[in-house]
């Protein structure tokens, strides 16, 4: 099947070189997308794609700062009610209008329970959605929801349409004109846009699922970008290819490490904390990731205005064993750990990496760790239902901090939200209940700061890092900056430098 | 036929020499084969470290010689009880014939009928993931070849007269199986055996670099290859060392096989 994959990227590649799709910029990516439709794509290349090809109220710019942009105003006339105001130039790729109804039926759409739609909970609690005249939608909430605004950002739909994963239509800057799946996804220049057309005829995105393909493919010019996943051992060749640009933009995505609350070991703070000690997260960020990382302490990354610098959980294993002392876990000498752990992973390169060298960090602690590695499917659905010890996964982009709630919030282990480690604490549920609703910034902020200081104290993650997102690109493309959350929009701008065709 | 042969006896040498290596790895190995320095992650080989080192900075040779151990338990246990349970079950299905027989080798077809690795990753999908498990997978696919070849010598041996005379002289069915089937059918099976391991060996290292082989940290021969896959471009001896021994074991296993099979005269029939 590999060799059958590889086969075809080449007979595509060669494909690519004929005349009429010289402007056509080719991503290289490592799976293909799961479903083109906004309400539905939550993996990193939907999301991305739907980015491209369906137009958001809001949206946020490469500064993550948020920007009209089906919008022409957004006013809250009070605490629960908020007036969205249509540009009247907005239309579907098939020529057809964008109108508040469209708006209308997407906002229903995604709060219907039956449809499933993990962007429900990000709308707070919809009263009625509205549609006076063609261009304006006023919603109103039963009570204030603090993130609404910032929460639309997702992709208007056209009004009355069913499932639009294999067949979207959108009123983005592109549009798609076919999908080969598992192969090849081809985007073209919506000519309905709105917005300043791109200067790209199409993008054409290719599954290529081996990453020393994908960077080979890149040196040859076949492909013009790829970006994260990117080993970080691979970012010193890469720098060394005359063809290649690397294009770096902190993210803001966060890596942690998942305790059980109800493990009867980790239950306890204090292991917790003796875990936090114990992994030098310097040597790893400086070594193994290359430096193409930094030290966070807080799920809400550094780029985010809700960020809390909190003093590092510094490298500092004699404190570490120190702490399980205290906690009934002596050493009992003879070089038997003081405890045995599991820490569950997915398949994943670079994760399994990581897992066995948190295993090592642990044992000079005198924690033996079991690694067990499982493919996706299997790790996430024993992440889900609360069956692992220590696990560790990575939450991307992170805008509003009301995710909080749903990650720690006693009331939303999953499937209601993402509480996977079943953690409660009453004084913290407070603190997000409050900040859900409170609209000043700078009181909101401090609801925030208050409760980042209470996870920092209570740990039921370890936030590690946050990643470099790291863009290798083709250097006649310009114009390409990578956005923080890993998202591709700045395509609609992109360009081929002139004359080195 | 004289056995020894030049090719029978590097085989001979080869897997001496892996078998002594793995028999005493915590001797002979130079390093601690989970020992991190995440410093000198990748580095190419050097006097110290003369197959390199991998991406967490620890020593390959130590690490395939640990490993060694690994792909020899499945070579040779996995074949070990393949072998013994499948020549038992096929000589008794042979000897007592009818119904049995007919049940046994239904059951055989359908073990079959699947591809033996696709059937061993199956296997241990439900089981999970672990070396004890991956022998147990492998076992279960394996018996059936051995099986099958028990049962056609005891049908071929059934006609012959020596048999119809210790059928007359009063011996059991028991004792047909142990006395004279089994020991008439040794020859082929040990061919055959002689390549199962052969084919142990590869699916074992085929399994682990499908990660459902030994957990990490525990090094594998297969596993260590398929950690050293997104390297090829920076660091091929991740990739290059294991695969030359996974080669070369298999090669001398093949040898042995071979020669075996040229002596016991099991392909000419008489």
């Amino acid at each position: 099947m590999g060799r059958i994959t590889l086969f075809l990227v080449f007979v595509l590649s060669a494909c690519s070189l004929a005349p009429q799709q010289s402007n056509t910029l080719v991503v290289g990516i490592e799976t293909d997308v799961a479903s083109l439709d906004p309400r539905y794509a939550f993996d990193a290349v939907s999301a991305n794609v739907c980015r491209l090809v369906y137009a958001g109220i809001m949206r946020r710019d490469e500064k993550m700062a948020l920007r009209p942009w089906l919008a022409e105003s957004v006013a809250q006339p009070d605490p629960t009610t908020y007036v969205i105001r249509l540009r009247k130039n907005a239309a579907f790729n098939d020529g057809r209008p964008l109108t508040s109804a469209d708006l209308r039926y997407t906002i229903n759409s995604v709060l219907d329970e039956k449809n499933g739609s993990p962007l429900r909970n990000g709308l707070g609690d919809v009263v009625s959605v509205a549609t006076p005249d063609a261009f304006t939608v006023v919603v109103k909430l039963r009570e204030p929801f603090a993130p609404f605004v910032g929460n639309l950002t997702f992709g208007v739909v056209p009004d009355g349409s069913g499932d639009l994963s294999e067949k979207p239509a959108g009123a983005g800057p592109f549009r798609v004109v076919r999908h080969k799946r598992g192969a090849e996804l081809a985007l073209a220049r919506n000519d309905f846009y709105f917005g300043e057309p791109p200067r790209l005829s199409g993008v054409l995105f290719k599954t290529v699922p081996d990453e020393t393909v994908r960077m080979l493919e890149l040196s040859k010019g076949n492909l013009h970008l790829v970006s994260n996943p990117i080993m970080p051992a691979m970012l010193p060749w890469l720098g060394r290819q005359k063809s290649i640009s690397l294009e770096k933009t902190l993210g803001t995505n966060v890596s942690y490490i998942g305790f059980n609350a109800r493990d009867p070991v980790l239950r306890d703070v204090r292991v917790r904390r003796a875990i936090a000690h114990a992994i030098d997260r310097d040597a790893i960020i400086k070594h193994f990731l290359r430096d193409s990382a930094v030290k966070t302490e807080t799920l809400i990354a550094p780029a985010n205005p809700f960020h809390m610098e909190e003093v590092p959980l510094a490298y500092d294993p004699e404190k570490s064993r120190q702490l399980l002392d205290a906690a009934g876990h002596p050493d009992p000498g003879g070089g038997r750990p003081r405890l045995k752990l599991v820490f569950k992973t997915s398949k994943n390169a670079v994760r399994g990496k990581l897992a066995e060298i948190f295993a090592e960090h642990l044992k000079k602690v005198g924690i033996e760790t079991e690694i067990k590695s499982y493919e996706w499917g299997t790790f996430f659905s024993d992440v889900k239902s609360g069956n692992f010890q220590m696990y560790s996964l990575t939450w991307v982009g992170i805008a509003d901090p009301d995710v909080l709630r749903f990650i720690f919030h006693s009331k939303y282990a999953p499937p209601n939200g993402f509480n996977r480690g079943r953690f409660e604490d009453p004084e913290l549920d407070e603190l997000l209940d409050a900040g859900k609703k409170e609209p000043d910034f700078s009181k909101r902020k401090k609801i925030y700061d208050e409760a980042q200081r209470e996870l920092a104290l209570q740990l039921p993650f370890l936030p590690l890092w946050t990643q470099v997102n790291v863009a290798a690109l083709n250097r006649r493309v310009s114009g390409f900056v990578v956005y923080p959350d890993e998202g591709l929009d700045s395509l609609a701008t992109a360009r081929f430098s002139e004359g080195e065709k | 036929m004289r056995i020894f042969s030049s090719g029978f006896l590097a085989g001979v040498v080869l897997l001496a020499v892996v078998a002594v290596v793995a028999a005493t790895a915590p001797l002979v190995s130079p390093h601690d084969p989970a020992g991190q320095e995440l410093v000198f992650g990748l580095e190419p080989p050097t006097r110290a470290h003369p197959m390199g080192r991998d991406l967490l900075g620890r020593d390959v040779l130590s690490r395939l010689i640990y490993g060694s151990r690994v792909s020899l338990a499945a070579g040779f246990l996995v074949v070990g009880i393949s072998l013994a349970a499948g020549a038992a079950v096929g000589a008794a299905s042979g000897a007592f014939g009818g119904r049995v027989d007919m049940v046994v080798m239904r059951l055989v077809d359908m073990a079959q009928a699947f591809p033996g690795l696709l059937l061993a990753i199956a296997i241990m999908a439900v089981l999970g993931p672990g070396l004890g498990h991956l022998l147990f997978a492998l076992c279960l696919t394996g018996w059936t070849g051995f099986a099958r070849l028990a049962r056609g010598q005891t049908l071929a041996l059934r006609e012959r007269e020596f048999v119809t005379a210790a059928v007359a002289a009063g011996s059991g069915k028991a004792r047909l199986i142990f006395f004279h089937y089994l020991p008439n059918s040794a020859g082929p099976l040990m061919v055959e055996a002689a390549f199962g391991v052969a084919s142990a060996i590869l699916s074992e290292a085929g399994l682990s670099f499908l990660g459902l082989g030994v957990q990490p940290p525990a090094p594998s021969w297969g596993s260590m290859l398929n950690e050293g896959r997104p390297f090829l471009l920076v660091a091929p001896h991740l990739t290059i060392f294991p695969g030359l021994c996974l080669m070369a074991l298999v090669l001398a296993v093949n040898l042995v096989g071979d020669r075996l099979r040229d002596v016991l005269n099991t392909r000419g029939g008489r």
